[in-house]
């Protein structure tokens, strides 16, 4: 025999004393019914559960079941809707029960990190959304579809297909690094969520306050989105289903832009002569050889030759099962999502294995594969100063878009013959941008319960979360014949970037639930490591033919390596109790050592606590029939931010070796130079914030109506700041990370539903609104404020906001206009603002000067503050109603109270220099046109009439019918029998987004993203992707 | 219940050793890049410390785009081609002060100061250097040389500014304005030093270095804008007879082209006997320029973008009428200075007969000389003569210093402390040269002498970013009111204001 066949046997013989061990003790099979109380109907897919077991089945199509227990076990009997019910066995073989329907959200199962807790026993601020839920929004990614979902939780969409939306958990919490929040895949905690599908989510949990999310510790200030994926039923029989949509996105929104006729008077208002291009003889020229299309026929219109309809489609197919052994979930899924503008595109493969098997009443194993390929489409301008919208705008509406004659097929413009330099969109886009973003992601778990005792677990997991990206760029030799930078390029250029990340988590942890009486105690202790190893290689060079896509034998190779790691060690501890199911406590503290902090810096403590009242158990509530749930909480704790976002060492200073160069004798590197780029800080250690949160819970006439208010207040102290450095200091990165600051948020939740039913027709109506409030409290030593969002070159003078203590972070900041000078006159009456200041000119007021008082000069002290990128309310309302087989589900949401600072106006009116412009520019002053709030027109804006002030400044409010579906279901009883049992169920819908938006917003799209990633620069729309309205018709079908 | 007892004392125990097999792994460290501990430890690691000076120095924020545009816009040699130029360029040019955001001041003052903190850490990190003590010493002599003539930068457009002679290492380590003078002070110093450490010159893949009489030409020129113009003499003296003129007075701006439509490639004439101090550029024929502006990236291109922003696609500046008709009739070097519409391009340093440039090639505005308005552009530092490309960022070396430069700067240190002659002299060998060959001057008085300078400095050295400096200093010694010559930027400012990217972060400053 071999050494392997022996090893065999050897697993076989403990297998079988597994199993002899677990069958030893008395087991009773007991067989039963579960129905509704109200209707005697019998309820499908309960769980009946062993209590302290994983020991579970589940109902079938009648309401049966059938588990082997022990005579003295309780079980546990649980579906969603209906109010949980524990029933001892005692000794009895068929126990039939009805549940008691629970409308409203009060009984379902929350998760909590580490562990479940039903809701009503929850003592924190969690918001959950289930599966149904998520897929009523047709998204690609799952962030799209909790926007306006749930108080306190902001989703703004952001930039291209598959990029990740701006997601911000009751507020802004650090200026510097991104407030994302912790996102945690059946325990795994992972950055990457637009790998996923949310088709395979079975529920979304968000951890909001401290008391609930200080269980992630360091890394859970921005709160902490705990998804729990689909795990198959145990109800013996194999489900299959698909879900699939096709529909279609399109931009509506148009800027008024000048056409041909109209650019050629704004050329001759605002350069003093027409373009060469638009006068003898290139007028009557063709604009190609071969054409008769002369530049003076020409008249492109560049919006709608950029904006394009963005198909898409997503296909998921899953198949589940299994019995009182075994039970498995597995998922294919296909998502394809073409953007409105040329080259931006997201395509995702989808796979998921999920089982679990219980070897023995004290083991249980299982896992979870999740494998997915994403390809990104996406255009390397579209997030720069002078972005394809930017050109959009720019590009002359006498140039063609294509030009058969040139190497490539696009036309450029030349400077001199049309009078500026915009670089053409399409182009851009199609021929020069184009990258692609390719990320192999797999994540997977695996996990070994025992059950010591029907009070003790223990739980072993090791998980890993391993992505492979390549971002591919070719730039191809082309010659567009316009005469600018960027017209033409002789060599081909490839970037092949790879960025590899490794992510090993283990988690030993061990649960203790027990019940002393009316006492019941849950206790979990946590031991977790996890590490990171990263890679990088990134890889440059130049091809001398478009034929050649890749680095063979490239020219000008150039590659660079880096590798980097990271590790994060914590011991976690929680108890809960409660008594007699009136009066519950829960305490945790988590202590996590990182290793990216300075040394003596490393280890930090997160500890939380909350308590909770359930007056609606106390005995002077029996005798009512109004309240049928009231619930207090208050909850404490303290969270940190994820370090590694900082990198790996940010406190070390490092030598930048043989990072320069210059070229001695006129030899190219010439001499290698080596520097010191950025100042270190020995001193950084961990951000904390300090969250408190108070709340109520409510249920009326049978939960009926439901009221779910909290209020929170948050200060982060130790604030992480990316201080920006004097540049005299002379360092070439200028900032220094540095714990200085302190920041507060605070606000108040609301959230009402209410569910109705008249006769055949069943509705629900849910709303949420949330105030936010935000703060900053205090900056680094010599810091009084920081300013961002300058771009003089393409937007005006002077940086957009400012954040300094007393105000909320980022509030928009620039000059207040007071009219336009008429006169000479009144120029000279009026505070100085530069020497070449004109009648036309915007007025500037006059609001302080050196020493804080008007000082008759217009200067950078008469800035001031203008609002604030922050809604005053964040709201929600979803109205979903079905009748008979129809279903209709309509969800709006919206903003109130912000100010957008619309920076796309600056290039359509603001005049810096002569491009193509907005209808606006005509209509600018002159002499005989002074009833105007458009400035003159005027080379290089010498009186900056662009520079930031109220004259950009928007009111951002918008109410948006994000979602509308209209859905059919056809009766069970046909369907069977048409088609011989085959298929159980079957919806057809078709469904519409942001088919509605109500604003006064004056741009493209009043939900703005941030281009720059930082947090200082949100509101400022500078003219990037907007939101398509979408269209998609889509079907649901189940197989039995 | 006793086992468990032992199982849990099990599991406490080897969670602990885990545990502090953990605390380990959080000692992690960079792994891609040295310590300031374990670098800069022997000489040829200190030269790459001061080659990242140079690297600073033809930056984007300096030589390499910025700082022609600071010296050109506040001088008077240039005027706006149209409305491509961009509005911070434009301020500058036309108004008496710039506001404190101007974005060409700002990269300015940054790259002024990158020098200074790399040579602060070269000069810190050298006394620790031993393995090579003759090479330390020449690098210590480089470094500081750099940060001298980045201070005379400073000092000499801001006045009054912030000083540091050693890398700041606490982010609070602010340093308030100093006084001029002291600046001034610590330039002299530096240069004093420097010449005795620096070699008298290079060769092969050192050329570029700053040399001995680098550090004295610059000693020259600090001590006259200070004012003292009998330490200028001694110091400039030192280049005397040491530097020649080339002969062809093209040969300072020419040839250095590399793009694959100009086969074979011209002769290049950089690092000549002319020149005293240059900066160095290369055109790696890929149309690129270091857009990232600092001069980190050892595979960043290493180009100039004079040549686009002063050519006829761009067009941004155009020669000032001032330039044009300052020229006298017959001076050849008008032509070598400017291209007009109807010139020839193209003749590959007349070898070949050519194209002419119209107006309609030109994307600039005109300007007008003796009453000719016609389309203008300099053509120091052109490609046209070789090419004729929408955008090639140029791999011309930039002259800092040239020995004409030096020749004219004597004859003013003569006109005002020696005779009108001994200045003269110095003003005809400049005129002397054989492809200038202008006749001689003979100034009678010390005003006519300094006329005499004022002149050939503007028709030697127009467009080569020495104008600025000249106005602020003439201004100050009342030249635009003795000598009836009138002020060519009247009302302008002395010293730009402090960059608000400073003043808002630098609470030593208000």
């Amino acid at each position: 025999m071999s050494k392997q066949s022996d090893q065999f046997s050897k697993v076989l013989c403990f297998a079988f004393l597994l199993f002899i061990s677990s069958s030893v003790l008395a087991q009773n099979r007991v067989t039963g019914k579960v129905i509704n109380q109200a209707d005697n109907q019998p309820i499908v897919g309960a769980t009946v559960q062993e209590k302290g077991t994983t020991n579970a089945t589940q109902t079938i199509n009648d309401g049966t079941f059938a588990i082997n227990v022990p005579g003295n076990a309780i079980l546990v009997i649980t579906v969603v809707g209906y109010s949980a019910q524990e029933v001892p066995v005692n000794g009895r073989t068929n126990i039939s029960l009805s549940l008691q329907s629970a409308s409203g959200a009060l009984t379902e199962v929350v998760v909590i990190g580490y562990g479940t807790q039903t809701r009503k026993n929850i003592t924190s601020a969690i918001s959950s959304i289930d599966n149904k839920t998520l897929n009523e929004v047709p998204a690609s990614n799952f962030a799209q579809a909790l926007q306006g979902r749930m108080a306190g939780v902001s989703v703004v969409n952001n930039g291209t297909p598959g990029s990740q939306p701006i997601v911000r958990i009751r507020g802004i919490s650090s200026i510097t690094f991104s407030s994302d929040p912790l996102y945690i895949v059946d325990g795994i905690p992972t950055g990457d969520i637009s790998s996923f599908d949310m088709r395979d989510f079975e529920s979304v949990d968000v951890l909001k306050d401290a008391s609930a999310s200080a269980i992630y510790g360091s890394r859970a200030t921005n709160g902490v989105i705990v998804i729990t994926t689909k795990k198959g039923k145990r109800d013996g029989k194999l489900h299959v289903g698909l879900n699939s949509y096709y529909g279609v996105q399109r931009v509506t929104e148009r800027l008024d832009l000048l056409d041909r006729e109209g650019f050629m008077k704004y050329a001759v208002a605002y350069r003093g002569s027409q373009v060469p291009r638009l006068l003898s003889p290139w007028v009557n020229t063709p604009i190609y050889n071969g054409t008769t299309q002369t530049y003076g026929q020409t008249n492109t219109n560049w919006q709608d030759e950029y904006f394009r309809d963005g198909p898409m489609t997503q296909t998921n197919i899953d198949l589940s099962g299994g019995n009182q052994v075994s039970r498995f979930s597995t998922s294919v899924g296909y998502t394809d999502q073409q953007g409105t503008a040329p080259g931006v595109a997201f395509r995702r493969y989808n796979f998921k294995l999920s089982s679990e098997h219980n070897i023995s009443k004290v083991f249980t194993f299982g896992e979870t594969v999740f494998a997915s390929n994403s390809i990104q489409k996406g255009d390397a301008n579209s997030g720069g100063t002078r972005s394809n919208l930017v050109n959009v705008i720019r590009m002359m509406p006498h140039m063609p878009v294509y030009d058969p004659t040139t190497n490539g097929g696009y036309r450029g413009v030349d400077a001199t013959l049309d009078g500026g330099d915009p670089t053409n969109p399409i182009e851009d886009a199609e021929l020069k941008n184009p990258t692609k973003n390719t990320t192999a992601k797999l994540l997977a778990n695996a996990f070994l319960d025992i059950n010591f005792t029907s009070w003790l677990k223990f739980k072993s997991s090791v998980g890993i979360d391993y992505a492979n990206g390549l971002f591919y760029r070719f730039q191809p030799i082309f010659n567009d014949s316009g005469k600018i930078n960027g017209s033409s390029a002789t060599q081909a250029t490839i970037t092949n970037n790879r960025n590899l990340s490794t992510v090993l988590l283990f988690t030993q942890q061990a649960t203790f639930d027990k019940r002393f009486d009316a006492h019941h105690v849950t206790a979990t202790a946590v031991f977790e490591t996890q590490q990171q190893k990263q890679k990088t290689e990134n890889g440059r060079g130049n091809q001398p033919t478009n034929s050649l896509r890749v680095l063979n034998n490239a020219l000008n190779q150039s590659v660079s390596t880096t590798t980097g790691e990271n590790f994060l060690v914590s011991l976690l501890g929680r108890v809960n109790y409660d008594y007699k199911g009136k009066y519950l406590v829960s305490g945790g503290i988590r202590r996590d050592g990182l290793s990216v902090w300075a040394p003596g810096k490393k280890w930090g403590n997160f500890p939380s606590a909350s308590i909770g009242w359930k007056v609606d158990q106390e005995d002077f509530m029996k005798n009512q029939n109004l309240f049928s749930g009231v619930k207090l909480r208050a909850g404490w704790g303290i969270t940190g931010i994820n370090g590694v976002l900082l990198g790996n060492t940010p406190w070390l200073v490092n030598v930048s070796a043989n990072s320069s160069s210059y070229p001695y004798n006129n030899l190219n590197p010439g001499g290698l130079g080596s520097s010191i780029n950025k100042l270190g800080n020995k001193e950084l250690e961990w951000e904390t914030t300090e969250q408190y949160n108070v709340g109520l819970d409510l249920g009326l006439f049978e939960n009926k109506l439901t009221l779910t208010a909290d209020y929170f207040h948050r200060q982060t102290d130790n604030l992480i700041l990316n201080v920006t450095t004097p540049p005299s200091f002379g360092y070439i990165d200028p900032t220094v990370i540095e714990n200085v600051g302190s920041l507060e948020n605070y606000g108040l939740e609301f959230v009402l539903g209410y569910n109705g039913q008249a006769g055949d027709f069943r509705w629900n109506a849910s709303a949420n609104a949330s105030f936010i409030k935000n703060n900053v409290l205090k900056l680094a030593e010599g810091i009084p404020n920081i300013e961002a969002g300058g771009d003089a070159a393409d937007f005006g003078n002077y940086n957009v906001t400012n954040t300094k203590p007393g105000e909320p972070i980022q509030y928009f900041y620039g000059f207040i206009v007071d009219g336009i000078f008429q006169t000479a006159a009144e120029v000279a009456n009026s505070p100085k603002q530069v020497a070449a200041t004109a009648p036309g000119d915007l007025k500037f007021r006059d609001i302080s000067g050196p020493n804080g008082k008007p000082d008759g000069i217009i200067d950078d002290k008469d800035r001031t503050k203008l609002g604030s990128y922050l809604p005053k309310v964040s709201y929600g309302f979803n109205l979903s109603g079905d009748y008979k087989n129809f279903d209709l589900g309509m969800f709006f949401q919206g903003v109130q109270g912000n100010s957008i600072y619309n920076d796309t106006r600056v290039i359509t009116e603001g005049m810096i220099r002569f491009f193509n412009a907005g209808t606006q520019v005509l209509n600018a002053w002159t002499p005989t046109n002074i009833n105007t709030n458009i400035p003159r027109a005027v080379l290089g804006d010498p009186n900056g009439n662009a520079r930031t002030s109220t004259r950009f400044l928007e009111n951002g409010s918008y109410l948006r019918l994000k979602n509308i579906s209209l859905g059919y279901t056809i009766p069970s009883a046909s369907l069977t029998s048409w088609t011989k049992g085959t298929v159980s169920g079957f919806r057809v819908y078709v469904s519409g987004q942001n088919l509605l938006t109500f604003t006064d917003y004056s741009g493209y799209d009043p939900e703005v993203g941030n281009r720059t990633g930082s947090s200082l620069t949100n509101g400022i729309d500078w003219a990037i992707y907007p939101q398509p309205k979408a269209v998609q018709v889509g079907i649901q079908v189940n197989f039995q | 219940m006793k086992k468990n007892i032992k199982r849990i004392v099990f599991a406490a125990s080897l969670t602990l050793i885990v545990i502090i097999a953990c605390e380990k792994k959080l000692n992690v460290l960079d792994q891609n890049n040295p310590t300031q501990e374990s670098y800069f430890k022997t000489a040829a690691e200190l030269q790459n410390g001061v080659n990242a000076i140079y690297s600073n120095l033809r930056s984007g924020r300096l030589v390499g785009r910025e700082w022609f545009f600071l010296h050109d816009m506040r001088g008077s040699e240039t005027a706006s081609g149209g409305a491509q130029l961009e509005q911070p360029r434009a301020e500058l040019l036309t108004q008496p002060t710039p506001s404190t955001v101007n974005s060409v001041m700002t990269d300015v003052w940054r790259g002024t100061y990158n020098m200074i903190n790399r040579a602060n850490l070269v000069l810190a990190k050298a006394p620790g250097v031993t393995d090579n003590v003759p090479l330390r010493d020449r690098v210590v002599g480089e470094a500081k040389f750099l940060r001298a003539w980045a201070y005379f930068e400073l000092v000499s457009q801001w006045g009054d500014v912030p000083m540091y002679t050693e890398p700041v290492e606490s982010p609070t380590g602010f340093k308030g304005k100093e006084p001029a003078a002291n600046i001034y002070n610590l330039i002299i110093s530096d240069l004093t030093d420097a010449t005795t450490k620096l070699p008298v010159s290079y060769s092969g893949a050192d050329l570029g270095r700053a040399s001995k009489y680098a550090a004295y030409a610059m000693l020259g020129k600090v001590q006259m804008q200070k004012g003292d113009y009998a330490a200028a003499k001694t110091a400039l003296l030192q280049l005397y007879g040491k530097f020649t003129l080339v002969p062809n007075f093209l040969w300072n701006f020419d040839g250095d082209i590399n793009d694959p439509a100009v086969s074979p490639a011209p002769t290049p004439h950089e690092f000549n006997s002319e020149s005293v101090f240059e900066v160095a550029f290369f055109d790696k024929g890929d149309n690129n320029f270091n857009w990232g502006y600092t001069g980190e990236g050892s595979t960043q291109p290493v180009a100039i973008m004079r040549p686009q922003e002063y050519g006829i696609v761009w067009g941004n500046v155009v020669p000032s009428n001032r330039i044009l008709n300052e020229f006298e009739a017959g001076d050849p070097r008008y032509n070598f200075t400017f291209f007009e519409e109807g010139d020839r391009i193209l003749t590959r340093q007349g070898t070949q007969t050519g194209v002419v440039m119209t107006g309609a090639d030109m994307n600039v505005a005109a300007s007008t000389k003796g009453g000719i308005t016609i389309k203008r552009v300099y053509r120091k530092y052109s490609d046209l003569d070789w090419l004729k490309s929408s955008f090639h960022p140029g791999g011309f070396n930039q002259r800092v210093i040239r020995y004409a430069d030096v020749l004219l700067m004597l004859a003013e240190c003569e006109a005002e402390t020696g005779t009108p002659a001994q200045a003269a002299a110095y003003i005809n060998e400049v005129r002397a040269r054989p492809t200038v060959n202008m006749p001689p001057v003979a100034p009678a008085s010390k005003n006519d002498a300094l006329k005499a300078v004022i002149h050939e400095r503007a028709v030697e050295l127009a467009g080569e970013e020495v104008n600025n400096i000249d106005i602020l200093r003439w201004r100050k010694k009342g030249y635009f009111t003795s000598l009836g010559i009138a002020d060519p930027k009247p009302g302008q400012v002395e010293f730009l204001p402090i960059p608000s990217a400073e003043t808002s972060t630098n609470p030593a400053i208000k």
